[in-house]
């Protein structure tokens, strides 16, 4: 029995293991960005009343100068996006079904994580490139050789070898942008039962 | 319904009698009276049948009229306050096997259940949303840029044995 019955939504099943979007990426690294910053609001709101409490006769939260700021969150949306690619998924990347994967399926390791991590916390917009990459590969992938694939199941998995039919061709019927000549359909469709599950 | 069942009992009684004329009288003769006489008794039937179901509905529309009445006259004239007060609701409750009415429901599992399905159902929809929206964005951008062929978005495997489980169903 496929693991993706578990999945409710037919597209959902269908697109599992496949290369993510532009747009799910985007809402997942904008969710992430969104809670670091919350924790590190958070976080000094809190070791600012621990220190008055401590050293101090009144309370008051800290207004720490802007490029502390920045540096800080910068530093902690590293440590976050490194600890979260090297173990698994971030949360922005749990809530929207996405998983970052070596472009061989494999997870990342610690130092892919660290590199990847420091290139996105650095330039946002390199992810920018993955609306306009045939392969929907941002700068981070590319430099990397990693990838984004839909995994909406909580637990690791190994990508697919080939989409299945119903995913080819709803791709090739929603994304391009003009008809298919019938024989190349025809040659799309059968492709993934006549060739074997595997391309090295 | 009186008159009605009496018109009946007549036109049975007509009947038969005529049935009996036919055997003795000769058809020569008898034939076309009893033929007239046998219509009009046949119109008469229909017809007191016909007011005996009226009157049927009527007398039954009249005694639940007069039911209902009857009752909340009753429950009017009650005292619910003093009626409850003389009823051992502790005895009744004490009867109950609550702890077992509430173990035969499993309340956590039906809470957890619609819970979990309902976060799971909007989860994926919202995803499924998004894939849509993957999907038309990079549309788009194909069309701007004049491209010919969809878009490559396979991740090839090229690692151990692809387990089972992982395949969707269509891959041989």
């Amino acid at each position: 029995m496929s693991r993706y019955r578990e999945i409710r939504s037919e597209r959902g099943q269908q697109l599992q293991g496949l290369r993510a979007g532009f747009v799910s990426r985007a809402v997942a690294s904008g969710a992430d960005v969104v809670l670091v910053f919350g924790v590190y609001v958070v976080g000094v709101i809190m070791v600012s009343i621990a220190w008055d409490l401590f050293f101090s006769k009144s309370i008051s939260v800290a207004d720490p100068p802007h490029w502390l700021n920045e540096l800080l969150v910068w530093i902690l949306l590293v440590a976050y996006l490194t600890a979260g690619w090297s173990t698994g998924r971030t949360l922005g990347k749990q809530m929207m079904g996405l998983r970052v994967v070596r472009s061989d399926g494999s997870p990342l390791r610690f130092l892919r994580a660290l590199i990847r991590a420091l290139l996105c916390a650095s330039f946002f917009p390199a992810l920018l490139l993955a609306l306009v990459n045939r392969r929907n590969r941002g700068l981070e992938d590319l430099a990397l050789r990693t990838v984004v694939t839909y995994d909406w199941l909580p637990t690791s998995y190994q990508p697919l070898a080939e989409p299945s039919r119903d995913a080819q061709l709803m791709i090739e019927t929603r994304i391009s942008s003009v008809p298919i000549a019938r024989s190349d359909e025809g040659r799309n469709l059968a492709a993934p039962i006549e060739a074997p599950s595997k391309r090295t | 319904m009186g008159v009605g069942a009496a018109t009946l009992v007549a036109v049975e009684i007509t009947s038969r009698s005529i049935r009996i004329a036919r055997v003795f009288v000769p058809a020569s003769i008898a034939e076309g009276p009893l033929d007239a006489v046998e219509r009009h008794l046949g119109r008469r039937q229909g017809e007191a049948h016909k007011s005996e179901r009226e009157n049927r509905d009527n007398v039954a529309e009249a005694a639940e009229s007069v039911l209902n009445r009857v009752v909340v006259g009753v429950v009017d004239m009650l005292d619910m306050e003093q009626l409850i007060d003389h009823v051992p609701i502790n005895k009744v409750v004490a009867r109950v096997d609550l702890p077992g009415v509430i173990d035969e429901i499993d309340l956590a599992g039906v809470i957890r259940e619609s819970t979990t399905g309902l976060g799971a159902e909007s989860l994926d929809a919202s995803r499924a949303g998004f894939m849509t929206m993957d999907l038309w964005s990079a549309r788009l951008v194909d069309k701007i840029l004049r491209r010919k062929e969809p878009r490559d978005l396979t991740v090839w495997w090229d690692g151990a044995d692809q387990p089972e489980s992982a395949k969707p169903e269509g891959i041989p």
